[in-house]
């Protein structure tokens, strides 16, 4: 499923990349690139699981961005993001070390690297469909702690990296002026490495957690507001389904708004 | 070598429970009743509450004059109220009996219900029909024994199994090598956990049958057959028990033989290596068989002693031996307990309920009984070595020994706060030592420091 969903979505990004250009007309013909930038903003949640899904938890996450990039001619943009988000690991337990650890520390700062690719493939009518991707890379600060309630108190430390890939189709009415509903289809993937360090000397020891999003498919809907040529604002609403460890589906929900401006 | 056998006083155990126990039926004595507490009021006779208290809910037009008003009258008073339920937590008079009192509150025509304050479990609760007289290990206040007048223990006064369980209460790949007085290896609470005959370097042979009682009884507090609806629970569910019989039918054994006995159960792959005997003196050979042992990646657990005076040996072998003293019931440090620099941790060793060799107590008698002394508090803390081992196989024997030490709890704090020669770091806590710990966020003092 998790294999299947990414060739489907790779190939829509590909033709995307490929095809846009070609396949849809430009809506401003008369310009040529157009530089974005804005800022955004985005609260998500992922279920994650670790040691070959014998866990599981929930990953919180709220992060800001900016955001600077081109729109080329036919409205295909690419964008450089960076930012800063909190990520929640409350839930994530290491047993490898020697005394067993519960992580319940809240959320950990990151720094936020990547790249936004939307590109508009055919125009049906009213309606728009193209192909969107985003490649967002985490650098996780480090947090520290100390344990107490044992007879020698215990100092950690950790960090987590990650990378989270979204892609897949996306659908827009475009018979609107000012604004356009739109709804997209996309592949979800998460993955990140969580390491924790315990020292209640003479104990020490050193866990490295590889940790992977559940729910490989993921849908959201949203509009597009565009009062002027100068300005959108993009408010947007995910739904990443994936079944519990011990049977029954879920929903994880997020949200983003992002401003954009074009010069 | 002289072996000073802990006191076993033989209850008559088998007599007074026989009559709930599918083994071995032999001649029942009068038996009292088998309640822990008290007859509990619908789901039978050993429902265990918390002694003194119950729960009463007011009908909720009742005022609160007419609620005080009804706690004078039947000598109590409200320690705690559960405000979502309206539920009061009533304190009795320390005279009345909990039913009695729960029945007079039910009468009274403004109170809703009345019951006493049961006692729960952690859901790892093995199923062993003798398990709810197992202190050590679930301390729900029950009584020690069944007869009157037994001593009623302190709740939470116990070593937190039922929370470790949770975790894991251990498997096969570990074996705990009990060099005593030998096994019995027809036990039914030890038959399947008994790895083979053993060795008997008392008589330089392959089968190492106790004929005293002490290796018995030790063998089925650190690993007895547990949940399998009979019996007793042993710490360690799943280990494995290595037979090595150095002490004879007097309990009495020799440096070399319990030298061999250590290298032999190395040798066997045995990964804990209990040690329930004493040596008054240093013998280098036992020290140089216990070094073997350790180097080799084997956790030697040893008992204190239990004459009030200095640790024995080899638990007075600091560096590769954890030595292990005896508190009771209440969590208090066991009289007899010898103390001293070397002690590491204590676990409970009055009246702990364990396996005796069928033959013990005759007559078709059921084969446990109480035994008491630091002997029979190391084993408890064998087992935990043997969960830990099982649970992270890659830890060394002195990193486990420091989990134990660490994860104690330091139950004399009030008396001796932090490490002392009495119980070391504390009574053991499987809960801290198995079960994930919290790691919350730390939240440092702004300010202008004192």
């Amino acid at each position: 499923m998790s294999a299947h969903s990414r060739l489907i979505a790779v190939f829509f990004l590909g033709a995307g990349i490929l095809l846009g250009p070609f396949a849809a007309p430009a809506r401003e013909t008369e310009r040529s690139f157009r530089i974005q930038a804005g800022v955004g903003a985005e609260v998500f949640s992922r279920s994650i699981v670790w040691d070959e899904r014998t866990g599981s938890s929930i990953l919180k996450v709220g992060l800001g961005m900016i955001r600077v990039g081109l729109e080329l001619p036919g409205g295909a943009s690419f964008a450089l993001l960076a930012g800063y988000g909190g990520n929640n690991w409350n839930g994530l337990v290491f047993r490898e070390l020697p005394f067993s650890i519960d992580y319940e520390a809240g959320s950990l700062g990151a720094i936020l690297l990547g790249t936004d690719i939307d590109v508009p493939l055919f125009k049906p009518g009213k309606w728009e469909i193209g192909a969107s991707g985003r490649f967002l890379f985490s650098f996780g600060s480090s947090g520290e702690w100390t344990l107490t309630g044992l007879q020698q108190i215990g100092a950690f430390d950790g960090r987590a990296n990650g990378l989270m890939i979204q892609a897949g189709p996306t659908l827009t009415y475009r018979g609107f002026e000012t604004f356009s509903p739109f709804a997209t289809l996309f592949y979800d993937g998460l993955s990140a490495t969580f390491t924790m360090n315990e020292n209640i000397d003479p104990l020490v020891g050193t866990e490295k957690k590889k940790i992977k999003g559940q729910g490989a498919v993921g849908a959201s809907v949203g509009i597009l507001f565009e009062p002027s040529p100068a300005f959108r604002l993009k408010a947007e609403g995910f739904l990443v389904p994936y079944t519990k460890l011990e049977g029954g589906l879920k929903f994880n929900v997020g949200a983003s708004l992002r401003t954009i401006y074009l010069f | 070598m002289t072996h000073r056998p802990a006191s076993l006083r033989i209850f008559v155990f088998a007599a007074l429970i026989a009559s709930v126990l599918p083994m071995n039926g032999g001649p029942v004595r009068d038996a009292p009743s088998l309640s822990l507490i008290g007859p509990a009021s619908v789901r039978g006779a050993d429902v265990p509450y918390v002694p003194g208290q119950i729960l009463v809910k007011f009908k909720s037009d009742v005022p609160a004059a007419y609620r005080a008003a009804t706690l004078v009258l039947n000598d109590s008073r409200a320690v705690g109220w559960i405000s979502t339920l309206d539920v009061y937590t009533v304190q009795i008079s320390a005279d009345a009996s909990v039913e009695e009192k729960a029945a007079a509150f039910a009468g009274d025509p403004g109170v809703l219900f009345a019951e006493p304050n049961y006692v729960c479990r952690a859901a790892a609760t093995p199923n062993d029909n003798l398990f709810k007289y197992q202190y050590a290990l679930s301390n729900t206040g029950q009584r020690i024994g069944d007869v009157p007048g037994s001593p009623q223990g302190k709740i939470s006064a116990d070593i937190k199994a039922c929370q470790g369980w949770e975790e894991s209460p251990g498997d096969d790949s570990v074996t705990i090598a009990i060099i005593d007085s030998g096994v019995d290896l027809t036990h039914p609470d030890l038959v399947n956990k008994i790895t083979g005959p053993g060795r008997d370097f008392v008589n330089d042979d392959f089968d190492a049958t106790d004929d005293f009682y002490h290796g018995t009884a030790v063998a089925g507090i650190a690993a007895a057959d547990t949940n399998n609806t009979e019996g007793i629970a042993g710490v360690a569910w799943n280990a494995g028990i290595l037979p090595v019989k150095v002490l004879n039918a007097d309990g009495a054994g020799t440096a070399a033989r319990v030298s061999e006995g250590i290298i032999w159960a190395a040798e066997q792959g045995a990964r804990i290596i209990n040690l329930s005997l004493e040596f008054d003196a240093a013998s280098q050979t036992l020290l140089d068989a216990v070094r073997y042992a350790f180097n080799r990646g084997c956790i030697l657990v040893a008992s204190a002693g239990n004459d009030n005076g200095a640790v024995k040996f080899p638990a007075a072998f600091d560096a590769y031996v954890l030595a292990v003293a005896a508190t009771d019931y209440n969590d208090e440090v066991w009289a007899s307990s010898n103390s001293g620099p070397e002690v590491d941790v204590a676990a409970p060793g009055l009246d702990v309920l364990t396996t005796v060799p069928t033959w013990f107590f005759g007559g078709g008698a059921l084969p446990y009984g109480y035994v008491d002394g630091t002997s029979m508090a190391a084993p408890h803390v064998s087992g935990l070595a043997a969960i830990l081992k099982s649970q992270k196989p890659w830890l060394s024997a002195a990193e486990i020994m420091e989990i134990i030490r660490f994860s104690a709890d330091d139950v004399n704090g009030a008396t001796s706060p932090g490490i002392d020669e009495s119980i070391g770091y504390g009574r053991i806590n499987m809960e801290k030592a198995l079960v994930p710990l919290k790691l919350e966020r730390t939240f440092r003092k702004i300010g202008p420091s004192e």
